[in-house]
Protein backbone atom coordinates (compact mmCIF):
# COMPACT_ATOMS: atom_id res chain seq x y z
CA UNK A 1 0.00 0.00 0.00
CA UNK A 2 1.76 2.98 -1.14
CA UNK A 3 0.05 6.73 -1.67
CA UNK A 4 2.61 7.98 -5.11
CA UNK A 5 3.83 11.30 -4.80
CA UNK A 6 4.09 13.29 -8.12
CA UNK A 7 7.48 14.16 -9.18
CA UNK A 8 6.72 17.88 -9.20
CA UNK A 9 5.39 17.45 -5.25
CA UNK A 10 1.75 17.69 -5.84
CA UNK A 11 -0.68 15.55 -5.17
CA UNK A 12 -2.46 13.80 -8.07
CA UNK A 13 -6.13 12.95 -7.81
CA UNK A 14 -6.14 8.93 -6.94
CA UNK A 15 -6.88 6.95 -9.91
CA UNK A 16 -9.34 4.24 -8.50
CA UNK A 17 -8.24 1.22 -6.39
CA UNK A 18 -5.07 3.60 -4.98
CA UNK A 19 -5.16 4.30 -1.33
CA UNK A 20 -6.37 7.31 0.22
CA UNK A 21 -4.33 8.26 3.47
CA UNK A 22 -6.38 9.67 6.19
CA UNK A 23 -5.83 10.61 9.40
CA UNK A 24 -8.70 10.50 12.28
CA UNK A 25 -8.15 12.98 14.82
CA UNK A 26 -10.63 12.37 18.09
CA UNK A 27 -10.53 11.73 21.69
CA UNK A 28 -13.24 9.91 21.73
CA UNK A 29 -12.64 6.24 20.84
CA UNK A 30 -15.22 4.76 19.96
CA UNK A 31 -16.26 7.73 17.56
CA UNK A 32 -12.80 7.09 15.58
CA UNK A 33 -13.81 3.85 15.11
CA UNK A 34 -17.25 4.68 13.68
CA UNK A 35 -15.45 7.33 11.46
CA UNK A 36 -12.91 4.51 10.55
CA UNK A 37 -15.93 1.86 9.83
CA UNK A 38 -17.17 4.86 7.31
CA UNK A 39 -14.33 5.08 5.56
CA UNK A 40 -13.65 1.81 4.81
CA UNK A 41 -17.14 1.10 3.35
CA UNK A 42 -16.63 3.50 0.38
CA UNK A 43 -16.60 1.32 -2.51
CA UNK A 44 -14.98 4.12 -4.64
CA UNK A 45 -11.81 4.95 -2.76
CA UNK A 46 -9.67 2.94 -0.17
CA UNK A 47 -8.34 4.42 2.83
CA UNK A 48 -5.53 3.96 4.76
CA UNK A 49 -6.58 5.25 7.80
CA UNK A 50 -4.43 6.53 10.72
CA UNK A 51 -5.78 7.94 14.25
CA UNK A 52 -5.19 10.37 17.03
CA UNK A 53 -6.23 10.78 20.27
CA UNK A 54 -5.11 14.09 21.00
CA UNK A 55 -3.56 17.25 18.79
CA UNK A 56 0.07 16.13 20.24
CA UNK A 57 -0.38 12.61 18.61
CA UNK A 58 -2.22 14.36 15.03
CA UNK A 59 0.84 16.73 14.84
CA UNK A 60 3.41 14.22 15.48
CA UNK A 61 1.49 11.65 12.84
CA UNK A 62 1.48 14.40 10.41
CA UNK A 63 5.03 15.40 10.63
CA UNK A 64 6.28 11.99 9.62
CA UNK A 65 2.90 10.81 7.18
CA UNK A 66 1.62 11.88 4.23
CA UNK A 67 -1.16 12.48 5.32
CA UNK A 68 -3.95 13.61 2.21
CA UNK A 69 -7.11 14.61 4.66
CA UNK A 70 -7.40 14.64 8.00
CA UNK A 71 -10.72 14.28 9.72
CA UNK A 72 -11.13 16.99 12.86
CA UNK A 73 -13.15 16.29 15.64
CA UNK A 74 -13.77 20.08 17.10
CA UNK A 75 -13.36 19.38 20.59
CA UNK A 76 -10.00 17.66 21.67
CA UNK A 77 -8.53 17.88 24.95
CA UNK A 78 -5.26 19.77 24.51
CA UNK A 79 -5.90 22.38 21.57
CA UNK A 80 -9.12 24.04 20.14
CA UNK A 81 -10.21 23.07 16.02
CA UNK A 82 -8.94 26.63 15.74
CA UNK A 83 -6.00 26.34 17.35
CA UNK A 84 -4.94 23.12 15.50
CA UNK A 85 -6.00 24.51 12.46
CA UNK A 86 -3.83 27.68 12.22
CA UNK A 87 -0.92 25.19 13.56
CA UNK A 88 -1.67 23.25 10.50
CA UNK A 89 -1.88 26.67 8.42
CA UNK A 90 1.23 27.75 10.01
CA UNK A 91 3.60 25.22 9.04
CA UNK A 92 4.71 24.93 5.35
CA UNK A 93 4.26 20.81 5.35
CA UNK A 94 0.80 20.71 6.71
CA UNK A 95 -0.41 23.91 5.45
CA UNK A 96 -1.84 21.99 2.51
CA UNK A 97 -3.01 18.97 3.83
CA UNK A 98 -6.99 19.71 3.30
CA UNK A 99 -8.88 19.19 7.10
CA UNK A 100 -13.23 18.63 7.29
CA UNK A 101 -14.20 19.69 10.56
CA UNK A 102 -16.59 17.23 12.86
CA UNK A 103 -18.33 20.36 14.90
CA UNK A 104 -21.26 19.73 17.32
CA UNK A 105 -24.70 20.24 16.82
CA UNK A 106 -26.19 23.58 15.23
CA UNK A 107 -22.98 25.79 15.69
CA UNK A 108 -23.10 26.97 12.21
CA UNK A 109 -20.76 30.07 13.63
CA UNK A 110 -17.79 27.76 14.88
CA UNK A 111 -18.17 25.94 11.46
CA UNK A 112 -17.36 29.22 9.39
CA UNK A 113 -14.95 29.97 11.74
CA UNK A 114 -13.05 26.76 11.29
CA UNK A 115 -13.10 27.72 6.98
CA UNK A 116 -12.31 31.14 7.58
CA UNK A 117 -8.92 29.52 9.50
CA UNK A 118 -8.64 27.06 5.98
CA UNK A 119 -10.87 23.92 6.80
CA UNK A 120 -11.84 23.56 3.73
CA UNK A 121 -15.28 21.58 5.04
CA UNK A 122 -17.53 20.75 7.82
CA UNK A 123 -19.97 18.28 9.02
CA UNK A 124 -22.01 18.25 12.01
CA UNK A 125 -21.85 15.43 14.07
CA UNK A 126 -25.41 14.63 13.61
CA UNK A 127 -25.38 15.12 9.65
CA UNK A 128 -22.23 12.17 10.03
CA UNK A 129 -22.88 9.71 7.51
CA UNK A 130 -20.68 7.06 5.26
CA UNK A 131 -21.80 8.93 2.13
CA UNK A 132 -21.73 12.69 3.72
CA UNK A 133 -17.94 11.50 4.54
CA UNK A 134 -17.33 9.81 1.24
CA UNK A 135 -18.25 13.40 -0.47
CA UNK A 136 -16.63 15.55 1.63
CA UNK A 137 -13.13 13.81 1.45
CA UNK A 138 -13.70 13.48 -2.34
CA UNK A 139 -14.22 17.00 -2.90
CA UNK A 140 -11.49 17.92 -0.25
CA UNK A 141 -9.09 15.91 -1.79
CA UNK A 142 -9.96 17.06 -5.61
CA UNK A 143 -9.78 20.73 -4.22
CA UNK A 144 -6.19 20.21 -2.13
CA UNK A 145 -4.91 18.83 -5.84
CA UNK A 146 -6.49 22.28 -7.63
CA UNK A 147 -5.13 24.53 -5.02
CA UNK A 148 -1.67 22.91 -4.74
CA UNK A 149 -1.39 23.07 -8.81
CA UNK A 150 -2.58 26.92 -8.95
CA UNK A 151 0.09 27.55 -5.90
CA UNK A 152 2.59 26.20 -7.94
CA UNK A 153 2.12 27.62 -10.77
CA UNK A 154 1.54 30.77 -9.11
CA UNK A 155 4.82 30.86 -8.22
CA UNK A 156 6.90 29.69 -11.20
CA UNK A 157 5.01 31.92 -13.19
CA UNK A 158 6.03 35.19 -10.44
CA UNK A 159 9.53 33.62 -10.64
CA UNK A 160 9.39 33.64 -14.55
CA UNK A 161 8.25 37.23 -14.55
CA UNK A 162 10.79 38.68 -12.02
CA UNK A 163 13.75 37.17 -14.25
CA UNK A 164 12.15 38.69 -16.88
CA UNK A 165 12.19 41.84 -15.43
CA UNK A 166 15.80 41.53 -14.36
CA UNK A 167 16.71 40.92 -17.61
CA UNK A 168 15.16 43.62 -19.33
CA UNK A 169 16.20 46.26 -16.95
CA UNK A 170 19.99 44.54 -17.39
CA UNK A 171 19.74 44.88 -21.52
CA UNK A 172 18.23 48.31 -21.08
CA UNK A 173 21.54 49.24 -18.58
CA UNK A 174 23.73 47.43 -21.50
CA UNK A 175 22.23 49.71 -23.96
CA UNK A 176 22.95 52.74 -22.00
CA UNK A 177 26.74 51.46 -20.93
CA UNK A 178 27.52 50.86 -24.65
CA UNK A 179 26.16 54.39 -25.73
CA UNK A 180 28.05 55.88 -23.76
CA UNK A 181 31.13 54.13 -24.08
CA UNK A 182 30.85 54.44 -27.75
CA UNK A 183 30.16 58.13 -28.07
CA UNK A 184 32.83 59.74 -25.76
CA UNK A 185 35.45 58.35 -28.07
CA UNK A 186 33.18 58.78 -31.02
CA UNK A 187 33.23 62.60 -29.65
CA UNK A 188 36.75 63.11 -29.80
CA UNK A 189 36.93 61.41 -33.28
CA UNK A 190 33.98 63.94 -34.66
CA UNK A 191 35.67 66.98 -33.20
CA UNK A 192 39.14 66.01 -34.50
CA UNK A 193 37.73 65.78 -38.15
CA UNK A 194 35.62 68.91 -37.42
CA UNK A 195 39.15 70.72 -36.43
CA UNK A 196 40.84 69.87 -39.62
CA UNK A 197 37.78 70.75 -41.69
CA UNK A 198 37.46 73.99 -40.53
CA UNK A 199 40.92 74.28 -41.39
CA UNK A 200 42.28 75.32 -37.71
CA UNK A 201 45.36 73.22 -38.29
CA UNK A 202 46.02 73.91 -41.92
CA UNK A 203 44.37 75.01 -45.23
CA UNK A 204 42.79 72.12 -47.53
CA UNK A 205 41.46 71.88 -50.98
CA UNK A 206 38.09 71.29 -51.57
CA UNK A 207 38.49 67.74 -52.25
CA UNK A 208 39.41 67.06 -49.08
CA UNK A 209 37.52 69.33 -47.50
CA UNK A 210 34.53 66.99 -49.38
CA UNK A 211 36.09 64.12 -47.74
CA UNK A 212 36.44 65.28 -44.49
CA UNK A 213 33.00 66.03 -44.65
CA UNK A 214 31.57 62.53 -44.60
CA UNK A 215 33.74 61.50 -42.49
CA UNK A 216 32.05 63.96 -40.00
CA UNK A 217 28.46 62.66 -41.55
CA UNK A 218 29.48 58.97 -40.60
CA UNK A 219 30.25 60.11 -37.28
CA UNK A 220 26.76 61.34 -37.10
CA UNK A 221 25.32 58.35 -38.14
CA UNK A 222 26.96 56.48 -35.50
CA UNK A 223 25.93 58.79 -33.04
CA UNK A 224 22.25 58.84 -34.59
CA UNK A 225 22.19 54.90 -34.55
CA UNK A 226 23.95 54.35 -30.81
CA UNK A 227 20.93 56.84 -29.24
CA UNK A 228 18.46 54.87 -31.49
CA UNK A 229 19.46 51.92 -29.08
CA UNK A 230 18.61 53.62 -26.04
CA UNK A 231 15.90 54.90 -27.74
CA UNK A 232 14.91 51.64 -28.59
CA UNK A 233 14.61 50.82 -24.70
CA UNK A 234 12.43 53.55 -24.31
CA UNK A 235 9.76 53.12 -26.90
CA UNK A 236 7.54 50.81 -24.60
CA UNK A 237 7.65 53.85 -22.24
CA UNK A 238 6.57 55.79 -24.87
CA UNK A 239 9.43 58.59 -24.76
CA UNK A 240 10.51 58.44 -28.44
CA UNK A 241 9.47 61.61 -29.60
CA UNK A 242 9.31 62.91 -33.84
CA UNK A 243 10.61 66.11 -34.84
CA UNK A 244 8.45 66.63 -37.60
CA UNK A 245 9.35 69.09 -40.27
CA UNK A 246 7.75 69.87 -44.39
CA UNK A 247 9.36 66.59 -46.75
CA UNK A 248 8.25 64.93 -49.77
CA UNK A 249 8.00 61.10 -50.34
CA UNK A 250 10.02 61.81 -53.08
CA UNK A 251 12.60 63.49 -51.42
CA UNK A 252 12.82 60.77 -48.82
CA UNK A 253 13.22 57.81 -51.03
CA UNK A 254 15.80 59.98 -52.88
CA UNK A 255 17.61 60.51 -49.47
CA UNK A 256 17.71 56.92 -48.69
CA UNK A 257 19.03 55.81 -51.74
CA UNK A 258 21.49 58.30 -51.14
CA UNK A 259 22.23 56.48 -48.19
CA UNK A 260 22.42 53.15 -49.18
CA UNK A 261 24.17 53.99 -52.25
CA UNK A 262 27.94 53.28 -50.56
CA UNK A 263 26.49 49.38 -50.04
CA UNK A 264 25.30 49.39 -53.28
CA UNK A 265 28.67 50.27 -55.21
CA UNK A 266 30.34 47.08 -56.79
CA UNK A 267 27.19 44.62 -55.57
CA UNK A 268 25.83 44.43 -59.20
CA UNK A 269 22.59 45.18 -57.53
CA UNK A 270 20.41 47.86 -59.09
CA UNK A 271 17.78 49.88 -57.37
CA UNK A 272 14.54 51.02 -59.71
CA UNK A 273 12.62 53.61 -58.26
CA UNK A 274 9.23 54.90 -59.13
CA UNK A 275 7.54 58.08 -57.36
CA UNK A 276 3.88 59.31 -58.69
CA UNK A 277 4.09 62.59 -59.63
CA UNK A 278 2.48 65.64 -58.03
CA UNK A 279 2.35 64.18 -54.58
CA UNK A 280 2.17 66.81 -51.94
CA UNK A 281 4.03 67.89 -49.47
CA UNK A 282 3.98 66.14 -46.09
CA UNK A 283 4.61 66.58 -42.90
CA UNK A 284 6.53 64.04 -41.06
CA UNK A 285 9.93 63.19 -39.06
CA UNK A 286 12.15 63.31 -42.10
CA UNK A 287 15.32 61.70 -40.75
CA UNK A 288 13.95 59.33 -39.01
CA UNK A 289 11.82 57.96 -41.61
CA UNK A 290 14.91 58.10 -44.54
CA UNK A 291 16.52 56.11 -41.83
CA UNK A 292 13.57 53.49 -42.45
CA UNK A 293 13.48 53.68 -45.85
CA UNK A 294 17.51 53.25 -45.55
CA UNK A 295 16.67 49.94 -43.50
CA UNK A 296 14.68 48.46 -45.42
CA UNK A 297 17.04 48.88 -48.44
CA UNK A 298 19.63 47.52 -46.44
CA UNK A 299 18.05 44.88 -45.87
CA UNK A 300 16.62 44.25 -49.54
CA UNK A 301 20.54 44.95 -50.16
CA UNK A 302 21.74 42.44 -48.11
CA UNK A 303 19.37 39.65 -49.08
CA UNK A 304 20.08 40.03 -52.85
CA UNK A 305 22.71 38.87 -55.52
CA UNK A 306 24.91 40.39 -57.85
CA UNK A 307 22.19 40.77 -61.07
CA UNK A 308 18.80 41.18 -58.93
CA UNK A 309 16.75 44.36 -58.80
CA UNK A 310 15.31 45.83 -55.85
CA UNK A 311 11.96 47.97 -56.61
CA UNK A 312 11.16 51.05 -54.57
CA UNK A 313 7.87 52.86 -55.12
CA UNK A 314 6.23 56.29 -53.79
CA UNK A 315 2.57 56.66 -54.25
CA UNK A 316 -1.04 57.69 -52.71
CA UNK A 317 -3.28 54.84 -52.27
CA UNK A 318 -6.67 55.66 -50.91
CA UNK A 319 -6.54 57.18 -48.06
CA UNK A 320 -2.97 56.67 -47.10
CA UNK A 321 1.02 57.63 -48.67
CA UNK A 322 2.76 54.13 -49.31
CA UNK A 323 6.39 53.54 -49.82
CA UNK A 324 7.27 49.85 -50.82
CA UNK A 325 10.60 48.20 -50.71
CA UNK A 326 10.16 45.01 -52.84
CA UNK A 327 13.62 42.57 -53.59
CA UNK A 328 13.71 39.39 -55.31
CA UNK A 329 15.72 37.48 -52.18
CA UNK A 330 15.42 34.60 -49.82
CA UNK A 331 12.09 35.47 -48.60
CA UNK A 332 11.12 35.16 -44.51
CA UNK A 333 9.60 31.79 -43.93
CA UNK A 334 5.82 32.42 -42.54
CA UNK A 335 6.77 31.08 -39.28
CA UNK A 336 9.09 33.71 -38.61
CA UNK A 337 6.80 36.62 -40.03
CA UNK A 338 4.94 37.69 -37.15
CA UNK A 339 8.52 37.96 -35.59
CA UNK A 340 10.68 39.98 -37.70
CA UNK A 341 9.34 43.20 -35.65
CA UNK A 342 10.71 42.14 -32.28
CA UNK A 343 13.36 43.56 -30.53
CA UNK A 344 17.10 41.42 -30.77
CA UNK A 345 14.85 39.07 -33.09
CA UNK A 346 16.88 37.80 -35.99
CA UNK A 347 16.16 35.08 -38.46
CA UNK A 348 18.73 32.55 -38.44
CA UNK A 349 18.42 29.57 -41.00
CA UNK A 350 21.33 27.28 -40.12
CA UNK A 351 24.36 29.40 -41.25
CA UNK A 352 22.09 31.32 -43.84
CA UNK A 353 21.21 34.43 -41.44
CA UNK A 354 18.60 36.42 -43.14
CA UNK A 355 19.00 39.15 -40.58
CA UNK A 356 23.37 38.94 -39.96
CA UNK A 357 23.97 42.30 -40.03
CA UNK A 358 23.53 44.39 -37.28
CA UNK A 359 21.70 44.50 -33.66
CA UNK A 360 18.19 43.28 -35.25
CA UNK A 361 16.81 46.70 -33.76
CA UNK A 362 16.27 48.26 -36.98
CA UNK A 363 13.16 46.61 -37.93
CA UNK A 364 11.54 47.47 -34.51
CA UNK A 365 12.69 50.60 -34.42
CA UNK A 366 11.59 51.30 -38.08
CA UNK A 367 8.03 49.82 -37.41
CA UNK A 368 7.60 52.13 -34.24
CA UNK A 369 8.71 55.26 -35.80
CA UNK A 370 6.21 54.49 -38.49
CA UNK A 371 3.55 54.16 -35.88
CA UNK A 372 4.57 57.47 -34.07
CA UNK A 373 3.50 58.90 -37.49
CA UNK A 374 0.31 57.19 -37.07
CA UNK A 375 1.22 54.80 -40.05
CA UNK A 376 1.90 50.73 -40.24
CA UNK A 377 4.69 48.96 -41.57
CA UNK A 378 3.78 45.61 -43.03
CA UNK A 379 5.22 43.15 -44.78
CA UNK A 380 4.73 40.49 -47.66
CA UNK A 381 7.17 37.49 -48.27
CA UNK A 382 7.50 34.00 -49.46
CA UNK A 383 10.19 31.77 -49.50
CA UNK A 384 12.73 31.80 -52.55
CA UNK A 385 10.82 34.72 -54.32
CA UNK A 386 11.43 37.65 -51.81
CA UNK A 387 9.81 39.78 -49.68
CA UNK A 388 7.83 43.58 -49.81
CA UNK A 389 7.84 45.52 -46.86
CA UNK A 390 5.39 48.72 -47.17
CA UNK A 391 4.87 51.42 -45.16
CA UNK A 392 2.06 52.95 -45.01
CA UNK A 393 1.43 56.50 -43.96
CA UNK A 394 -1.61 58.39 -43.03
CA UNK A 395 -3.34 60.91 -45.60
CA UNK A 396 -3.89 63.11 -43.00
CA UNK A 397 0.21 63.89 -43.24
CA UNK A 398 -0.27 66.09 -46.26
CA UNK A 399 0.67 69.77 -45.81
CA UNK A 400 -2.70 71.46 -47.64
CA UNK A 401 -1.76 74.47 -50.04
CA UNK A 402 -4.42 76.78 -48.07
CA UNK A 403 -3.31 75.82 -44.70
CA UNK A 404 0.20 76.65 -45.70
CA UNK A 405 -1.05 80.23 -46.93
CA UNK A 406 -2.59 80.98 -43.74
CA UNK A 407 0.45 79.55 -41.95
CA UNK A 408 2.85 81.76 -44.14
CA UNK A 409 0.60 85.39 -43.47
CA UNK B 1 41.35 86.65 -22.41
CA UNK B 2 38.75 84.91 -21.16
CA UNK B 3 39.68 81.59 -19.82
CA UNK B 4 37.92 78.09 -20.36
CA UNK B 5 37.93 75.37 -17.69
CA UNK B 6 37.68 72.21 -19.71
CA UNK B 7 36.96 69.47 -17.22
CA UNK B 8 36.83 66.23 -19.33
CA UNK B 9 38.43 62.76 -18.42
CA UNK B 10 38.59 61.51 -21.63
CA UNK B 11 41.75 62.98 -23.22
CA UNK B 12 41.08 62.87 -27.22
CA UNK B 13 37.62 65.11 -26.16
CA UNK B 14 39.52 67.60 -23.72
CA UNK B 15 42.67 67.68 -26.86
CA UNK B 16 39.82 68.55 -29.20
CA UNK B 17 37.82 71.05 -27.23
CA UNK B 18 41.15 72.59 -26.47
CA UNK B 19 42.16 72.88 -29.94
CA UNK B 20 38.84 73.99 -30.82
CA UNK B 21 38.47 76.83 -28.06
CA UNK B 22 42.12 78.30 -28.21
CA UNK B 23 41.31 78.85 -32.17
CA UNK B 24 38.50 80.94 -30.46
CA UNK B 25 40.68 83.00 -29.19
CA UNK B 26 39.75 81.58 -25.10
CA UNK B 27 42.41 80.61 -22.60
CA UNK B 28 42.02 76.89 -22.44
CA UNK B 29 42.93 75.30 -18.63
CA UNK B 30 42.03 71.86 -18.38
CA UNK B 31 41.53 69.34 -15.39
CA UNK B 32 40.38 65.58 -15.28
CA UNK B 33 38.82 64.24 -12.63
CA UNK B 34 36.36 65.92 -9.76
CA UNK B 35 39.00 66.48 -7.29
CA UNK B 36 41.54 68.63 -9.61
CA UNK B 37 38.43 70.80 -11.29
CA UNK B 38 37.92 71.88 -7.93
CA UNK B 39 41.08 73.05 -6.99
CA UNK B 40 41.78 74.22 -10.92
CA UNK B 41 38.75 76.32 -10.76
CA UNK B 42 40.17 77.98 -7.39
CA UNK B 43 43.36 78.51 -8.53
CA UNK B 44 43.11 79.91 -11.89
CA UNK B 45 39.21 81.55 -11.62
CA UNK B 46 38.24 80.81 -14.87
CA UNK B 47 35.66 83.02 -16.78
CA UNK B 48 33.65 79.83 -17.76
CA UNK B 49 33.58 76.07 -16.84
CA UNK B 50 32.92 72.97 -19.47
CA UNK B 51 31.77 70.58 -17.17
CA UNK B 52 31.88 66.74 -18.48
CA UNK B 53 29.07 64.73 -16.00
CA UNK B 54 30.52 61.20 -15.74
CA UNK B 55 33.93 62.03 -13.83
CA UNK B 56 36.31 59.78 -11.91
CA UNK B 57 36.35 60.63 -8.32
CA UNK B 58 32.25 62.16 -8.06
CA UNK B 59 30.43 63.48 -10.70
CA UNK B 60 29.66 66.78 -12.70
CA UNK B 61 26.58 67.41 -10.28
CA UNK B 62 28.88 67.15 -6.80
CA UNK B 63 31.80 69.12 -8.89
CA UNK B 64 28.99 72.06 -9.31
CA UNK B 65 27.31 71.88 -6.04
CA UNK B 66 30.80 72.24 -4.46
CA UNK B 67 31.55 75.06 -6.43
CA UNK B 68 28.78 77.20 -5.71
CA UNK B 69 29.21 76.66 -2.22
CA UNK B 70 32.99 78.39 -2.47
CA UNK B 71 33.39 82.23 -2.55
CA UNK B 72 35.31 82.60 -5.51
CA UNK B 73 33.35 80.27 -8.08
CA UNK B 74 29.87 80.70 -6.46
CA UNK B 75 28.64 82.58 -10.08
CA UNK B 76 31.33 81.16 -12.86
CA UNK B 77 29.34 80.01 -15.51
CA UNK B 78 29.29 76.08 -16.29
CA UNK B 79 28.39 74.04 -19.15
CA UNK B 80 27.64 70.67 -18.25
CA UNK B 81 28.28 68.00 -20.98
CA UNK B 82 27.40 64.74 -21.37
CA UNK B 83 27.45 61.40 -23.46
CA UNK B 84 25.11 59.60 -21.26
CA UNK B 85 21.29 59.41 -22.50
CA UNK B 86 19.67 58.81 -18.98
CA UNK B 87 16.52 60.19 -18.13
CA UNK B 88 16.75 63.70 -16.40
CA UNK B 89 20.20 64.79 -16.63
CA UNK B 90 19.10 67.77 -18.08
CA UNK B 91 16.75 68.84 -16.01
CA UNK B 92 18.74 68.46 -12.89
CA UNK B 93 22.00 70.17 -14.88
CA UNK B 94 19.20 73.28 -15.25
CA UNK B 95 18.10 73.30 -12.10
CA UNK B 96 21.39 73.51 -10.74
CA UNK B 97 21.99 77.10 -12.69
CA UNK B 98 24.05 75.60 -15.55
CA UNK B 99 23.75 77.85 -18.66
CA UNK B 100 23.84 75.17 -20.92
CA UNK B 101 23.61 71.34 -21.40
CA UNK B 102 25.50 69.91 -24.41
CA UNK B 103 25.13 66.21 -25.29
CA UNK B 104 27.71 64.26 -27.24
CA UNK B 105 28.64 64.12 -29.68
CA UNK B 106 28.05 67.96 -30.09
CA UNK B 107 29.31 70.28 -32.94
CA UNK B 108 31.34 73.34 -32.35
CA UNK B 109 28.42 75.65 -33.28
CA UNK B 110 26.87 74.02 -29.88
CA UNK B 111 30.29 74.69 -27.85
CA UNK B 112 31.10 78.35 -29.42
CA UNK B 113 27.17 79.55 -28.55
CA UNK B 114 26.96 77.75 -25.02
CA UNK B 115 30.61 79.45 -24.18
CA UNK B 116 29.31 83.14 -25.36
CA UNK B 117 26.39 82.91 -23.62
CA UNK B 118 28.07 82.01 -20.27
CA UNK B 119 30.13 84.65 -21.30
CA UNK B 120 27.61 87.48 -22.40
CA UNK B 121 24.30 86.48 -19.90
CA UNK B 122 22.70 89.46 -21.47
CA UNK B 123 22.28 87.64 -24.67
CA UNK B 124 19.54 85.06 -23.41
CA UNK B 125 17.41 88.27 -22.44
CA UNK B 126 17.99 90.17 -25.77
CA UNK B 127 20.20 92.64 -23.99
CA UNK B 128 22.95 93.86 -25.66
CA UNK B 129 26.15 93.51 -24.06
CA UNK B 130 29.10 94.95 -25.46
CA UNK B 131 32.67 94.23 -24.00
CA UNK B 132 32.34 90.43 -23.63
CA UNK B 133 33.45 88.95 -26.27
CA UNK B 134 36.91 87.13 -26.13
CA UNK B 135 39.27 89.58 -26.19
Amino acid sequence: MSVKLSDSGLWRTLSPGSYVRALIVDDNPSDRDIYRRFLESDKKRKYDVLEAGSAKAAIEVLADDNIQCVLLDYKLPDMSGIEFLEYLQSTTDTSMIPVIVVTGQGDENLAVRCLRKGAVDYVPKDKVSPGVFHRAIGNAIVQADMRSTIEQQTKSLTKANNELRTRNEEIKRFYHAVSHEIKTPLTATREFIAIVLDELVGELNSEQKEVLSHALDSCDDIATQFNDLVDCTRLETGKLRLRKSPCTIEGIIQRSFVAVSPTLRGSQITVKQKVQSGLPEVEIDGVRMVRVVSNLLTNAIQHSKAGDTIRIYGRRLDDAFVIGIRDTGCGIPAEHLPRIFDRLYQVAEDTDELFAEGLGLGLTIAREIVNLHGGDLLVESEVGKGSTFIIKLPDSIEIHEDAREVHST
Amino acid sequence: MKTVLIVEDDKGISLAMGIRLKAMGYQVESASDAVTAISQARKIDPDVILLDIGLPGGDGFVVAERLQQLNQTAVTPIVFITASKQAGLRERAMEMGAVRFIEKPFDATELADAIESALCPGDEWGIVVTECRPD
